[in-house]
């Protein structure tokens, strides 16, 4: 299923990962299956892991994020009350390109399936702090792989 | 006195292990009882959710209401009838190093 994202959520997806420069953005948009309704800006706390544990957590929010799980489980909550669910987890790539990496995949599919089906992976690439390109990657259940595919940006 | 009974949310991709059901019932007085008890009729959820060493494994988020477990008593988090268990992937990635 191909859902367009609206124009104002797509500008402030955008504008997300350009402010969080040089930090990877990362964030939800929910919506019902015909159309997406809310985007929310998450907290990466890949610093904060990282401070913790580093030998567990080597990446920090220059080149990896995660999102605050506080922050998931408001969203979850709020999209189940609106009879709504994740339709796109997006993060940003600094000063790399928007492809999804070997790292993103390995949670974004488990047990040989999406973790969330019916959200589809947005990747903005932020080079020199400007949003350059993005790709969005959809759940393929018969190859049980992200079929990617260009995102016009605004 | 019985066990309290609690509903347990599920995630998708482990959803093959409930016959499809995004909520289940279980009973425990504990979050690591009623993982025991799930595990008694849904066979392999506690190896998704637990490691080796009987942790809860780093991407796998539980919540007791709306109160993660990690900020409770952990697996060891008191359970209530009629309490919510929700089990929530994490989200994460990053660019390539």
């Amino acid at each position: 299923m191909k859902l367009p994202i609206p124009l104002p959520i797509l500008r402030a997806m955008v504008a997300h990962a350009r402010e969080s420069y040089p930090a990877e953005a990362c964030g939800i948009i929910i919506g019902t299956t015909e159309r997406l309704t809310r985007l929310t800006r998450c907290r990466n706390v890949q610093d904060d892991l990282h401070a913790e544990d580093p030998a567990a957590h080597p990446r920090t929010t220059r080149d990896g994020y995660s999102i605050h799980p506080q922050d998931m489980f408001a969203i979850m909550k709020e999209a189940r009350e609106r009879g709504e669910a994740f339709r796109v987890i997006y993060h940003s790539h600094i000063d790399a390109g928007a492809y999804f990496s070997d790292e993103d995949k390995r949670v974004a599919i488990w047990e040989g399936e999406a973790t969330y089906p019916e959200a589809a992976h947005v990747v903005i690439s932020v080079v020199g702090g400007e949003p350059k390109e993005a790709n969005i990657f959809r759940w393929n259940p018969g190859r049980r792989e992200f079929d990617g595919e260009a995102l016009e940006l605004p | 006195m019985g066990q309290p009974s609690i509903t347990v949310r599920i995630p998708p991709p482990l959803r093959k292990l409930t016959g499809g059901q995004e909520e289940v019932s279980g009973t425990g007085g504990t979050v690591s009882a009623l993982i025991a008890d799930l595990e008694s009729r849904h066979a392999g959820l506690r190896d998704r959710l637990l490691d080796e060493q009987g942790r809860l494994r780093k991407f796998v988020n539980v919540y007791v209401n709306d109160e993660d477990v990690r900020f409770l008593k952990d697996l060891e988090t008191e359970l209530r009838e009629g309490m919510t268990v929700t089990v929530v992937p994490a989200i994460a990635g990053g660019s390539a190093t």
